[in-house]
């Protein structure tokens, strides 16, 4: 009795840390992804590892596939790096550098898609089939240039998104699949996503395949604190 | 002397596919810089927001007004600085492409975009030059008329 008892309580024990742990925030994450881009009957395939450091709200891309890239965003400033090459670009930037990749994973992770933030406000919502359906204006100064939203939303995870332009056309539509919990949140694993142009015509298709998560290591990947190495010329452009 | 031509023939050949591999690679980063130019003008060409700047030409235009010489200074720079802003291009259009590709990307890009910008804010501040003038040519044969009608 007494030693199913301790058993229990150490199972409970285990379940509570392993539930604990994942509670933790979210510091370092890292993801191998796959992007299959397809564009006027082109396909390019693109495949690599992404690194997210959150505090330092510091990116790391590093691509394997098609060449050896890496590329670094923080803040205003983008570089890319080509250790084959030894070629570099810096890229300073007036506004801040948007977060390729990490941007929709962030957002997904949100209720509102963080689309609140920036100024949308819930219009109306609806279930269909379990799928929470929210709309979602854009703010009165930019009602000239910005469309409805409408968010997808099933068990807490963030499943579709749809965006409208000002005349109440679709021009791209995502899909999130394959939700994986990663710390506190899911996180889409498969992420599809369609822009539309005239009359509904697809203009791109992308798709992209997240494997391999990693959050919070002891020791995270030096690549994070990645800096051009000195020898190597910078070519700077200012935007 | 068959073997001599042979030979001769064999090492023609080797020269020449020598000097053709310069050539095929320089085809080739061209072939990607032409990739790059294409999709920057057509990218620089979705991204920019005609309508506004449009918008933007015509209230240019309505700075005419302002008192001399703020009036002959300001909207010919307004026009100029719409070619000037130049934002960043989407990043997932560089990962993954070559250093050629980037440096061909990057600044047709932002030469394309502002060629755009500048000509649709031009546009709009010709079409607000057309109708202020409209504008002021009515309201003038309005007031002749209406003093006509009045001394008669």
């Amino acid at each position: 009795m007494y030693r199913n008892a301790l058993l229990s309580i150490t199972f409970l024990f285990i379940f509570l840390l392993v539930d604990v742990l994942h509670a933790a925030p979210l510091k370092t994450l890292s993801l191998d992804f796959r992007r299959e881009l397809t564009e006027k009957d082109k396909t390019e395939h693109i495949v690599g590892t992404l690194h997210y450091d959150v505090k330092a709200a510091r990116v790391v891309v590093e691509v394997t596939e098609p060449l050896k890239q890496i590329m670094v965003v923080k803040d205003k400033v983008l570089e890319i790096y080509y250790p084959i090459e030894k070629q570099a670009f810096r890229f300073v930037s007036e506004g801040r550098v948007p977060l390729p990749f990490i941007e929709s994973i962030i957002q997904s992770t949100q209720a509102e898609y963080g689309l609140t933030a920036i100024g949308y406000t819930l219009n109306k919502h609806d279930v269909v089939d379990k799928v929470l359906y929210t709309y979602w204006a854009p703010p009165e100064k930019a009602k000239d240039t910005l469309g409805t939203v409408i968010l997808g939303m099933r068990d807490d995870r963030l499943i579709s998104a749809e965006i409208k332009n000002p005349d109440g056309y679709i021009i791209g539509r995502s899909r999130y699949q394959n939700h994986s919990k990663i710390g506190i949140n899911y996180i889409p694993m498969e992420v599809t996503s369609s822009t539309y142009g005239e009359k509904s015509k697809v203009l791109q298709r992308e798709q992209i395949v997240y494997s391999n998560p990693k959050v919070n290591v002891e020791t995270p990947n030096p690549i994070l604190n990645f800096t051009i190495p000195e020898s190597v010329e910078v070519k700077e452009i200012k935007w | 002397m068959e073997i001599k031509w042979t030979f001769q023939a064999l090492a023609f050949l080797m020269a020449a596919l020598i000097c053709s591999m310069p050539l095929v690679v320089l085809a080739q980063q061209h072939s990607v810089q032409a990739e790059a130019i294409i999709a920057a003008e057509q990218d620089a060409n979705k991204d920019v927001n005609k309508p506004f700047w449009f918008g933007a030409g015509c209230i240019l235009s309505g700075l005419f007004f302002l008192p001399t010489p703020f009036g002959y200074i300001v909207p010919p720079s307004g026009i100029v600085g719409t070619y000037f802003y130049q934002p960043a291009p989407s990043l997932s259009r560089l990962i993954g492409k070559s250093p050629e590709y980037v440096d061909a990307y990057t600044s047709t890009y932002q030469l394309k975009r502002g060629n755009i910008q500048a000509q649709w804010a031009s546009a709009g501040c010709l079409g607000g030059c057309l109708a202020s003038v409209t504008i002021i040519v009515s309201i003038g044969i309005g007031i002749g008329l209406g003093a006509e009608a009045a001394t008669q």
